[in-house]
């Protein structure tokens, strides 16, 4: 599988133009990222008086030569934010291309840090943290994140997705810009994983994905419902009225998630499985304000 | 309730069918989802809301089961009330009019086995549909058809002008002729109104299209009837002997009452028989009366065989005055005339001067100038007389007998007779001839100013009548036909039963008076075609000044007696199975539309519970 079968060139390019909307991370690596903090970048902050022990380097003589008095010139620093990509792999998000559109989508948000020359690590879970990449810089390694992320696959039946591992000192130690990209259809619930994650000191991205059947089911008749994680079946009796009752539950879900997320500060996107991946940035991603032109 | 169409009923067959089909299907169709978190939360929520959401799995398989139960119902044609309306388009009803059709049914009231089976027929006519037809048939006296329509209003008239008969009925000939209309029509209906007590060899049965239905009467209470009675009138003692039986098959205790013309009571007896025995009881030393009475008192199933008119037979013998122009008298009519004690012959000489007493007067070979008061029997009449002048002897010639139906020649053989001369009478035209010898009457009878006369117009001693075994019965005959009036009793005859009425009563201007006292006149085709008694009872007959009166008793045929239903098989020449069958809707009384209406609203919910799921 090629790169371009995740993102097209075109779609780089226009990535390219993107920049994550990171909030002020305590980074302590330098980057392209202006900050409050003073530092070591070409932006004038503001004078100060000379304090013994400041680096010599940074006083401004030539004020000395006119007033005689040690001031000290700084700048504003610039560092670089750190992006972590969380794909769920587990079996339910094989279905109706859910995974495929995660992938992609972290591929273009991983893309897109990297050129903005942030960092960018990712990782799939299930159960737990399956397997993750190392931290990468700049815009060369989009490369190995491309490929990290085209050989992943969903994990076989049996294995629950679940986002416990997070409170299983899952959180990662240098806080960052987390995007969670799952269905969230996780039996153990997510509200105090995402809690977690958010007392790190992360900015917490929710992207949940549905499937078109899920959304909206088109079956019919009496069906012995299997989950495709835990094997549990329910007997149904598909009927236009269950249908509908369904949809409401669905929506009853997600508006449920939604809120939690506003509440909490965090942002929240939901699509379909069925969107592209440049309909999910641009028209659901944008908006919110975590990706901006 | 009731099922015209029972057997299809078998539909509810189908129900352990749907059953089975649910339970093959039941099983889910697997479907793989991403997750059931969903599915399971409404799972939840839905069987908190709707409790009955376990039975509602069961609801679609609950309403086929009543829909498939009330389409067997449906078919099976059910009727709200016992009634039975006619199911084919022919309909052929057999009414039974005979006397054990009298018989007292039911709880209460005196409604009669024919009342109900009228009812019963009435009533199939009224849910008659305008497309059936029905043909009534009387089981009487003689079979019937009263009617064959389709029209309701003509029906009702023929039912009924259908009375109860007393006579014998002729069940054969009813039987058969609705057996032939129903072979005719393969689908008719038969439907027999009638105890089955038909007497009948049941080879004899006749072939019915399709087995008919023999609706029987179901006798309240027991019946004992008078089997026979008669009484002798000894000067002024009567001896009387009746035979009572039991007919049900209980002990019945029976009040036995004789009454005299009057209307006193006699005699009483109780007896007490036990099932099916039959007694004779005798009383003797009854004072004379015209008539009695003999009646089995208290309630009876049927009350027509209940009561036995018994006229006394009367011993008393009458004279008869022989005259002959010999004076030797005639060995041969003296003997042949006092058989049976019932007659007393005295020679006479002088034939001018006859006895006042006598009631019958014999003259042979010779004539008085003047008839004698009473019957008068000639033999050989002379050639001289001026009262039946009479031509010159002429040889016998070959026998002919006129009228062979005549009482007068009832077992009479004449075929060996043989004569020498035969004396032609001129004149006498009120004599009628009954045998001819030649061209010559040879016997005649005839009336004439209030009495009868027979003449034999030939010499007995140049015949050999005498010697001939007809002799002695062509002599009662005439005795009887003579004096008929021996007793003032024409006799005892069973109902229906025709009886020819003899002088006097072929006079004009008699009367009869019927037993429920309705007087009557003697019409003319009464007397050709002889009286035919039509209920049980006494029957009256009186001459027009009223001095002379004749009683006629007729009873109920014995074998009527027997009310109580006879199961019967009737032959048919087609399949039983397809006896009801065939069947079109009738009447309004069933009840499958509004069971149609039914389903057809269950299949809406049905329908609805599919689509919806509650």
């Amino acid at each position: 599988m090629s790169r371009d079968t995740l993102l097209s060139p075109a779609l780089l390019a226009r990535l390219e133009r993107l920049r994550l909307q990171a909030r002020e991370t305590p980074s302590l690596r330098g980057g392209s990222r202006r900050t409050r903090q003073i530092g070591t970048s070409i932006e004038f902050a503001e004078y100060r008086p000379y304090i013994p022990g400041d680096d010599l380097r940074h006083l401004d003589w030539r004020a000395y030569a006119r007033l005689h008095r040690l001031f000290l010139k700084t700048f504003l620093d610039e560092r670089d934010a750190l992006l972590y990509l969380y794909v769920d792999v587990s079996q339910s998000m094989a279905f109706g291309g859910k995974l495929h559109l995660a992938q992609q989508l972290a591929a273009a948000l991983g893309y897109l840090a990297l050129a903005g020359a942030d960092r960018v690590e990712g990782a799939v879970f299930a159960e737990k943290v399956l397997a993750r990449t190392p931290r990468l810089t700049g815009k060369p390694s989009a490369y190995r994140l491309f490929e990290t992320l085209q050989n992943i696959h969903a994990r076989e039946f049996g294995e629950q997705g679940t986002l416990s591992w997070l409170s299983r000192g899952g959180v990662p130690r240098e806080p960052g810009l987390v995007v969670v990209l799952s269905d969230f259809l996780f039996t153990d619930g997510y509200v105090e994983s995402l809690r977690r994650l958010q007392t790190g000191r992360n900015q917490v991205v929710v992207v949940q994905i549905l499937s078109a059947d899920e959304l909206d089911p088109a079956f019919a008749g009496d069906l012995h419902l299997i989950d495709s994680e835990t094997g549990l079946g329910r007997d149904v009796s598909i009927s236009p009225h269950v249908v509908q009752k369904y949809k409401l539950a669905v929506s009853q879900y997600t508006a449920g998630l939604q809120d939690f997320c506003r509440r909490r500060g965090m942002h929240y996107v939901l699509l379909s499985a069925e969107d592209s991946v440049e309909d999910a940035v641009f028209r659901r991603l944008m908006p919110t304000g975590v990706v901006s032109g | 309730m009731n099922f015209l169409s029972p057997y299809m009923l078998f539909w509810l067959a189908t129900l352990p069918a749907i059953v089975a089909l649910y339970l093959l299907k039941r099983t889910y169709e697997n479907q793989t989802v991403p997750s059931v978190l969903l599915w399971q939360k409404l799972l939840r929520e839905m069987e908190a809301n709707t409790p009955w959401q376990k039975l509602r799995r069961n609801l679609l398989l609950l309403l086929q089961l009543v829909l498939a139960a009330l389409l067997a119902l449906a078919l099976a044609r059910p009727a709200l009330t016992s009634f039975q309306g006619a199911s084919a388009d022919h309909t052929i009803a057999v009414l039974d009019l005979s006397p054990s059709m009298a018989v007292v049914t039911g709880t209460s009231g005196s409604q009669t086995a024919l009342d109900s089976a009228k009812t019963q027929i009435s009533d199939l006519l009224n849910h008659l549909s305008p497309n059936q037809r029905l043909t009534l048939i009387s089981m009487g006296r003689e079979a019937r058809v009263l009617a064959s329509s389709n029209d309701r209003a003509e029906l009702q008239r023929a039912l009924d002008q259908a009375t109860q008969e007393y006579g014998k009925a002729d069940y054969e000939s009813a039987l058969s002729l609705a057996a032939a209309l129903s072979t005719q029509e393969p689908t008719s209906d038969v439907r027999i109104y009638s105890d089955g007590n038909w007497g009948l060899d049941p080879k004899l049965y006749p072939h019915f299209g399709r087995p008919p239905q023999l609706l029987q009467p179901q006798p309240r209470g027991k019946n004992a009837s008078i089997r026979h009675a008669a009484a002798v009138d000894t000067g002024g003692h009567t001896a009387l002997v009746a035979t009572v039986e039991n007919l049900s098959d209980e002990v019945n205790s029976l009040d036995v009452q004789i009454q005299a013309a009057d209307g006193t009571i006699l005699q009483a007896n109780s007896t007490l028989l036990k099932a099916k025995e039959q007694i004779a009881l005798s009383w003797s030393d009854l004072p004379s009366s015209d008539f009695y009475r003999v009646m089995i008192e208290g309630t009876d199933a049927l009350a027509a065989d209940n009561l036995w008119i018994v006229l006394p037979e009367r011993t008393t013998t009458a004279k008869a005055w022989l005259v002959t122009a010999s004076n030797q008298g005639n060995v041969f009519l003296e003997k042949a005339l006092s058989l049976g004690n019932r007659l007393s012959v005295e020679r006479g000489t002088d034939v001018e001067s006859p006895p006042k007493d006598a009631a019958l007067y014999i003259y042979e070979g010779v004539l008085p100038k003047e008839w004698p008061t009473g019957s008068v029997l000639v033999v050989n009449p002379p050639a001289d007389s001026t009262l039946l002048p009479t031509g010159a002897s002429v040889e016998a010639g070959k026998l002919q007998v006129l009228k062979p139906d005549a009482a007068l020649l009832q077992n009479v053989d004449l075929t060996n007779l043989h004569l020498q001369t035969v004396q032609p009478l001129r004149g006498a035209p009120w004599l009628e001839p009954l045998v001819k010898s030649g061209d010559t009457p040879i016997l005649l009878t005839g009336e004439q100013g209030g009495r009868r006369y027979a003449v034999l117009s030939f010499d007995l001693h140049q015949s050999d009548l005498p010697l001939l075994p007809a002799f002695p019965i062509l002599v009662k005959h005439l005795r009887e036909y003579l004096l008929p009036t021996a007793g003032s009793t024409l006799g005892q005859v069973e109902v229906g039963e025709r009886m020819a009425l003899l002088p006097p009563i072929r006079e004009n201007g008699w009367t009869y008076t019927d037993p429920a006292g309705g007087a009557h006149d003697i019409t003319q085709e009464v007397i050709e075609q002889g009286f035919r008694p039509t209920e049980p009872g006494l029957y009256k007959f009186q001459s027009k000044d009223g001095n002379a009166q004749q009683l006629l008793s007729a009873t109920v045929p014995a074998s009527e007696s027997v009310v109580t239903p006879t199961l019967v098989s009737l032959p048919s020449v087609g399949r039983s199975e397809q006896a009801p069958a065939a069947a079109d809707p009738v009447g309004g009384l069933e009840i499958w539309r509004y069971l149609a209406a039914l389903i057809l609203l269950l299949l809406f919910v049905e329908w609805g519970v599919y689509k919806r799921g509650i």
